[in-house]
Parts: structure tokens; C-alpha cells; sequence
């Protein structure tokens, strides 16, 4: 009996768990597992949820739930009592022992297209006659055999051969009204070896369907004749489902097929487990939204997966909205399933039904593509010709470091114009702010705090929107799935997959959209790796600073010391990466299918669609943060307003003033206007030293002193949290250097060239080792409160945020304190 | 003067919206599977 039909005070024993996988582990976490007593203590008013006892505790369980519970009870077990057992007392032991009875009884159903071999294997394994052809539709009701094996009762169903489980055909709706109804143990999918791409389809519904399934891998010896080698251990592996190859016409296969149906359903295989299919963003977005419409009616995903019912809605499935007829929010999940149809046609110019069977397809040539090889004669399509030059051995990484190559190209070169443009209006607001304003506090905070903190962001706009307009480029056309393949084995060496590729070269435009864009990486791991190694690409922003401390310490080899600061990134990320896949991503590689979606084009709608929304989510949620981070650094660095000598270089700075107006020539009134200048900057610098910010980088000294920085490179460092580009603009203040022109550049070069430890010292600051260590500091450590955000936004918790502040932070100072030591010790 | 008092109430304010928005970022509803549309193991 079920569950839900034990009378009050009754105990049973359970027999077995149906439902699918989501529910049962879910129930079997609550203690329903087999063989434990379970007790029903009360009932609601409704006669539903009812209480149940089990393992000492109360659990309450809705009659659905508990209807998926198959139990024994005394009264069964007493009917079941064989001559042998006549004198036997009912105990719970007894019980027990016939419940594990019980629960060796397996249901198992065939479910294949048509021809492929189901009826055949149906008749070997269970020793049947039922008549069989080499056409198809033979099989036009379900029959069932039951046979032992391994001391299990197996109940073998055969159902009618079915292409897909849509509810076209009167077979196809049967079939999959059977595995809702009658929920069996297992389901073997038998597929025709050779002829896997479309065999596969349906496995592809299975997956969705959430069930317990074995593939019978038939025809076997057809597929060896060919000469195609097919790697269907670890395909198996890939989709999560256990693959036993077999020849059903001479019984090859049979014994190991069903040995793995019985580790299936005592839940001990390795290699079970339920993967979603990658849909793409466009359609994943609405079928997540869908599934949160779904899931308010707990009483039906308990049987149906809600993912499936979603796909199956956007595919218009009309059996699908009959299930949804019973839901209390039936109208407003119809409506919103037809606004979302109609949206997703216009936006990507093609039906609903034919992406989803696209991304199927898709699935399975990423999932052939790495373990079927074929044998010689074969016929190629459109896609597999492009494919032979795009993922060729030889041509396709070079054709896709081309690729990148364009990107980046059009990404800074394309990028420049209009991010000027933007600096350009930047200046004027600040300019025509500066006019406007009376001096204040209030006019320090909106030009240098807001104009500039926001305007440092925003400027980076065009190029964003560059690169995205090439990602979603190369993603619509199927390119970008190809180029993660092309170099999938040297990432593996590093223990990633060829999916974190994009993000890591994205990086070194801005590791924010890089971040983002880890999101097409499927494992949870990989992409919490991926974004945990990305802020160690340069970013863009790190560039200028890169370019002024190697302009004033290695003015001979620039390029060469450059280039090895971005390789010395891409080492260390490498290096990262292998430490972390050790010590805290540990879990042995999952492998996951790389789909190859069919190519096509990209309509302009969704491009557009595409870019706009990633412009809407830079600018709100990187601005917002940008924004509240400038001011509150700008108030960090601009309080307390007065120190010692402030009124001193008052009074120095109005007597030049007035001997403005008394210069006779030109150049002397340059002279006195750059003295002005300089004394500007000294009251700026001695004030940022006696302020928040300054006290803070005198208090950090000591921790800065052993890797031969002193509190001004402190405070740089600390400036450069909310945005790297800070970081000049702060040693340019503290050396005291004029800003804004060439030779303003050559000042604060020369600063940092000839500035001394201490005033009466001879030691320089920045020597070529304390450089490189600051050059290695800046590249590894914090990376920006952005990233930090970012970090925490698409991981979904703060943990990772905090953990890479830390581990970035404190590797960069050990890192440097190496260069030091080492620096000294040989130079 | 009374710029200075309103950059001071700009400051106060952006300090709130930060812890602000600190404490919703730790508030908002953890989920495990994030954007994971793949092929992971969660339901």
C-alpha cells in the first residue's frame, strides 16, 4: 500500500521511494528511507498534511508526498506468510524483512524510437515471445514480462517506440503519461547505436524529466563494424546517466545492463546524477522564470520536475498546460508563458520549439564531439564543414587568436573615440562645475568625489559595450561553445575547463564584465576557480600605473618589463589555480558536455537587446557602489581640513598671487603661476598626510616597510582600492608633481625616480627591486570594491568576496617581501 | 558654510547607503545553484 492510505496508530515499514530524483532526496533527508518504521500519528482537520512518526521524530508530510511512499504493513505482511513462516510471531524485524522483500521487486520500462531494438532486448531479457519487425510502430501497447535476476524481481515494461515525449503523437503522449502515472523504478533507454544524434533527443527529455535512467547502448556490433569508437563510459559520465552497451538480437549486454538497472535503483551507481541541459541565457532566464510560478504548487513538482514543465510550456506543449489547469495560478503562469514565447520569437527571429530542440541538438554534438569519433564514409552537414576549419587541430587556435585578437583591437581602438567623448563631457561638467560653484567643500566633493569618482566609470562604458557586442556575437553565431573547446585541454592542465577561458582573457579589459561572463560556466566550481583567479589578468586600469613606474625605473627595456608584469599575472593565475583546485575545490572534475549549438545568424534585435542590458547593469550596479566609494574615499582624504604648516603656505600662496598681476613678460608669469601650482600641491600633500586616509597610511607603514614601500605607496595602494586608476592620481598628489600635461607627466616620473627614502637620506625609494615589488603588489593584490562586488554578486554570497580581499591582499605582500628578500640577497 | 555642512550630509549619507547596502547584500536569500544553468546536480 502507500503511505497515505495508513490508518491512524499504524505502523508500516517502507518499501520503496518513487517520485523523482528531486523529491526522493528530499524525503529520503527527512529519514524516509527504506526499511524504517514509520508511524501516522494524526491528521489535519483536512484529513491532509498528516503527521507520521519515523526514526523518533515527528515529520508531517502532505498526502501527495506521502502517496509516492510505497509501505507494507502487518495485515499485508500476514497475507504474505509463507507454509514455512506459519508459527512466525509478526514482529518489526519480520516486518522489516518483508518489507526488503518487497523492495526487491524492480519496475522497469523500455522507452526507445521506433525500431530500435526495445522488443528484441524485451524478449531476450525476459525469455518472451513477442513479435518483432524491422519496422517501426511493432510495439502499440505496453507489454510486460517479469523475471529474476540477482534475487530481484524484475517487471519489465515495453512501450511503444517513441522519437521524442512531446504530446504530439498519441505514442509519445502515452509514453510519457506512463512515466507520470506510473512512476516505474527505472527506465531503460534503449538507443540505436547507430544512430545516436537522433536516438539521443529523447535521452535529452529523459534528462529534463528528472528519472532514474539506464541507456542500452543497442546495436552495438553495428557501430564497431563501422569502425566509429564511442567513449560511452565517459559520455555516460557527462550526461549522468549509466550506459551499458548491448546486442539485444543475441542477448550481448543483457546481464551487465540490468546489473546496472539494480545498482540504480539501490541508489549505489557512480555515475548517476541529474544535470540541467545549458539552454542558453535567453531561454534559461524564462525557464527559471517560469519554474518559480510552477513551484508555488508543491503538489504537482513533487511528480512532475518543474524545470520540465517550463520547457515544455515555452515549447507550447499542450499537454503541459493541461497540468497547469489544475494550478491555482494557472491564468497568470499561462500569460506570462505566452508573453515570454512571444518575446523570446521576436527577440531571436525563430520558434520557441525549434530552440529548444536546437539546444538539444546542441547538447548532443558537444557531447559526441568529445567521445564518438567516427569511422571513415561519413556525411557531413553545414555545420560539422565549418566546423572542420574553425576546430581544427592546427588552424583553430590560431583562427581564434585571431578572433580575440579583432575584439580587443575593436574593443580599445573602437572604444577610444567615444570613451574620449565621455571624458570630454566629464571635464566640461567638472570645468563648468568649478566655475559655477563657490569654493566648499560641497564643490570638492561634487568635482572630485562625484564628477570624477563616477566619470572614471563611466568612461569605460563604449568599450564595455564593445566587447559585449562581440561576445553576444560570438555566442548567437555558436562560436564562442567552439572556442572554449579549441583550448579546453591546456586549461585542464590547470584544472580548469575550456569554459573559463573567455572570462580569464576578458579580464584584461575589465575583470568586471569578466566576472559576469563566468556565468556560461556550468560547474560551480570551475566558475567560483574562474572568478577567483581573474583579477590576477591586468586590467586596463592597472595599465597606467604599470606605464609610469616602469617609465621611471626601467626607462631602457619598457616592453620587455611590461610584458612580463601581464605574463608574471598569467603565471600566477595559472599557479592559483592548480593551489586551489588542491587544497579547496577538491571534488574530482565532474565532466560536463561542451554543447556545440548549430551555427547560425544573429539577428540585430537580440545583439541590441543583448548590449543594452549589460549597459543598464554596469552603469546601476557598478555606479551605485562606484559612486557611495568615491565619496566616501574623497571624505577619507579631504578630513581633517587643517594641519601645521596650512596657514603658512596660505599666506606663501596669496603673496605669489598678487605678484601675478605685477609680471611684466609671459614667462615670468608662468614661473610664478607654476610656484602657485607647487604650493597648491605641497597643502594638498601635507594635508592628505594629517588626513583619515593619510593617518591610515601612516598607521599601515610598519606592514608597508618591510617591502621597501613607505606611506605614501601605502596610502596609494589603499587610494587604489575603489579603482586602480586612483592610484596615479594619488602618487601624483603626494609627489607633489603637477597633473594634466606632458611635462607634468615628466615631473611625477622624475619624482619617482629620484625621491628619497628620507630627506637627508641618499637611498632612493624606488629602486628597480622596491619597483618590481610595487609593480607585483599592484598586480595581485585588492583588486577593486567593482571586482569585490561583482565577486559577490555572481557568486551569490559575501564569503568569496571577503575571501579573495584576503588571500589577493596577503599573497601580494608576500609576494613582494619575496621580491625584496630576493632583490636584496642577489643585488 | 552651509556647502560645507551639505558635502558633510552627502558624506553621512553615502556612509549609510554603504552599510546599507552591505547589510542587504548579506540578507539576500543565498542560492546555492546562483546562475548555474548548466549541467550541475542541483533541482
Amino acid at each position: 500500500m502507500i503511505l497515505s492510505e495508513l490508518n491512524i496508530n499504524d505502523k508500516a515499514v517502507i518499501v520503496k521511494i518513487k517520485g523523482r530524483g528531486a523529491f526522493r532526496k528530499r524525503i529520503t533527508e527527512m529519514g524516509f528511507v527504506k526499511g524504517k518504521i514509520v508511524k501516522a500519528i494524526k491528521r489535519a482537520p483536512l484529513n491532509d498534511p498528516v503527521v507520521y512518526e519515523i526514526m523518533g521524530y515527528e515529520v508531517t508530510l502532505r498526502n501527495s508526498e506521502a502517496s509516492l511512499i510505497e509501505v507494507i504493513t502487518e495485515t499485508e505482511a500476514l497475507k504474505e506468510i509463507t507454509n514455512t513462516e506459519q508459527n512466525i510471531l509478526v514482529t518489526e524485524e519480520f516486518l522489516i524483512q518483508k518489507a526488503s522483500e518487497k523492495g526487491k521487486i524492480i519496475n522497469v520500462v523500455l522507452i526507445g524510437n521506433p525500431n530500435c531494438g526495445k522488443t528484441t532486448l524485451f524478449n531476450h531479457a525476459s525469455n518472451s515471445h513477442e513479435h518483432v519487425g524491422n519496422y517501426s510502430g511493432v510495439t502499440i501497447d505496453a507489454k510486460s514480462a517479469i523475471f529474476k535476476h540477482k534475487g530481484y524481481e524484475i517487471n519489465v515494461v515495453d512501450l511503444p517506440g517513441t522519437y521524442s515525449l512531446s504530446a504530439y503523437s498519441p505514442e509519445e503522449l502515452y509514453v510519457r503519461n506512463y512515466i507520470f502515472d506510473e512512476l516505474p523504478d527505472v527506465v531503460i533507454n534503449v538507443i540505436d547505436s547507430s544512430n545516436l544524434e537522433r536516438n539521443l533527443y529523447l535521452t535529452t527529455q529523459l534528462i529534463d524529466m528528472d528519472v532514474k535512467v539506464v541507456i542500452a547502448l543497442n546495436m552495438f556490433d553495428e557501430l564497431e563494424k563501422k569502425g566509429d569508437k564511442f567513449d560511452f563510459d565517459k559520455f555516460g559520465a557527462m550526461v549522468g546517466f549509466p550506459v551499458a552497451p548491448t546486442v539485444s538480437s543475441r542477448g550481448r549486454g543483457i546481464f551487465n545492463l540490468f546489473n546496472k538497472v539494480i545498482e540504480l535503483y539501490e541508489d549505489n551507481s557512480k555515475i548517476f546524477r541529474h544535470i540541467h541541459i545549458n539552454y542558453g541565457n535567453n531561454i534559461e532566464d524564462n525557464i527559471k522564470a517560469i519554474q518559480e510560478k510552477i513551484k508555488i504548487n508543491k503538489n504537482i513538482t513533487d511528480k512532475f520536475s518543474s524545470r520540465f514543465l517550463a520547457i515544455k510550456l515555452l515549447e507550447k506543449d499542450k499537454n503541459a498546460i493541461n497540468i497547469i489547469e489544475q494550478f491555482n495560478n494557472k491564468e497568470e503562469i499561462i500569460n506570462d508563458v505566452k508573453k515570454r514565447i512571444s518575446l523570446l520569437e521576436s527577440n531571436l527571429d525563430e520558434d520557441s520549439e525549434t530552440l529548444i530542440t536546437d539546444a538539444k541538438y546542441g547538447f548532443i554534438a558537444g557531447a559526441l564531439k568529445e567521445t564518438y569519433k567516427d569511422g571513415p564514409d561519413k556525411t557531413i552537414n553545414k555545420s560539422k564543414i565549418i566546423d572542420t576549419f574553425i576546430t581544427h587541430k592546427v588552424f583553430g587556435f590560431p583562427i581564434f587568436i585571431i578572433f580575440m585578437w579583432v575584439m580587443f583591437q575593436a574593443t580599445f581602438t573602437l572604444g577610444k573615440f567615444p570613451m574620449n567623448w565621455i571624458d570630454n563631457l566629464v571635464q566640461i561638467a567638472a570645468t563648468w562645475l568649478n566655475k559655477v560653484l563657490i569654493d566648499s567643500s560641497l564643490k570638492d566633493l561634487l568635482i572630485d568625489g562625484i564628477i570624477h569618482g563616477v566619470g572614471g566609470v563611466i568612461v569605460f562604458l563604449p568599450n564595455i559595450l564593445i566587447l559585449f557586442f562581440f561576445i553576444s556575437l560570438m555566442e548567437d553565431t555558436g562560436y564562442l561553445a567552439r572556442a572554449a573547446f579549441i583550448v579546453d585541454k591546456i586549461m585542464h592542465k590547470i584544472g580548469l575547463h575550456g569554459k573559463s577561458f573567455i572570462p580569464l582573457i576578458m579580464g584584461f579589459g575589465c575583470n568586471v564584465p569578466a566576472i559576469m561572463s563566468t556565468r556560461t560556466i556550468e560547474s560551480r566550481n570551475d566558475r567560483i576557480l574562474t572568478i577567483l583567479i581573474n583579477p590576477f589578468m591586468s586590467c586596463s586600469a592597472r595599465l597606467p600605473i604599470y606605464i609610469l613606474i616602469i617609465g621611471a625605473i626601467f626607462p631602457s627595456h619598457p616592453g620587455n618589463v611590461l610584458f612580463l608584469i601581464y605574463v608574471t599575472g598569467i603565471l600566477i593565475a595559472a599557479l592559483m589555480a592548480i593551489i586551489f583546485k588542491k587544497m579547496i575545490f577538491k571534488a574530482k572534475d565532474i565532466p560536463f558536455v561542451m554543447e556545440l549549438p548549430p551555427y547560425r545568424m544573429p539577428t540585430l534585435k537580440n545583439i541590441t537587446k543583448h548590449m543594452w542590458s549589460k549597459a543598464m547593469q554596469y552603469l546601476k550596479k557598478m555606479s551605485g557602489i562606484i559612486l557611495i566609494a568615491s565619496i566616501i574615499i574623497w571624505a577619507l582624504g579631504y578630513f581633517p581640513r587643517e594641519s601645521k604648516n596650512s596657514s603658512n603656505y596660505k599666506l606663501e600662496k596669496q603673496k605669489l598671487e598678487s605678484l601675478i598681476i605685477k609680471q611684466n613678460s609671459v614667462d615670468s608669469m608662468k614661473n610664478v603661476k607654476f610656484k602657485i601650482y607647487a604650493i597648491e600641491n605641497k597643502i594638498r600633500a601635507e594635508q592628505l598626510e594629517n588626513s583619515y586616509i593619510g593617518k591610515i597610511g601612516k598607521f599601515i607603514e610598519p606592514i608597508m616597510r618591510p617591502l621597501g614601500f613607505d606611506w605614501r605607496m601605502g596610502i596609494s595602494l589603499i587610494a587604489g582600492i575603489s579603482g586602480k586608476e586612483i592610484v596615479v592620481s594619488t602618487l601624483a598628489v603626494l609627489f607633489q608633481a603637477e597633473n594634466g600635461s606632458d611635462l607634468s607627466n615628466q615631473t611625477l616620473i622624475y619624482k619617482i625616480r629620484e625621491t628619497k627614502i628620507e630627506e637627508n637620506s641618499n637611498k632612493k625609494l624606488f629602486n628597480p627591486i622596491t619597483a618590481i615589488s610595487y609593480l607585483i603588489f599592484i598586480l595581485v593584490y585588492f583588486p577593486c570594491i567593482a571586482v569585490i562586488a561583482a565577486i559577490n554578486k555572481e557568486t551569490g554570497t559575501w564569503k568569496w568576496a571577503v575571501f579573495t580581499v584576503f588571500y589577493s591582499t596577503t599573497l601580494a605582500w608576500l609576494l613582494a617581501l619575496i621580491v625584496q628578500i630576493t632583490g636584496k640577497i642577489f643585488f | 558654510m552651509i556647502f560645507d555642512i551639505l558635502a558633510i550630509l552627502i558624506v553621512i549619507f553615502a556612509v549609510i547607503a554603504a552599510i546599507i547596502l552591505i547589510i542587504n547584500s548579506l540578507k539576500r536569500k543565498k542560492n546555492k545553484c546562483g546562475n548555474n544553468n548548466g549541467n550541475c546536480s542541483c533541482s
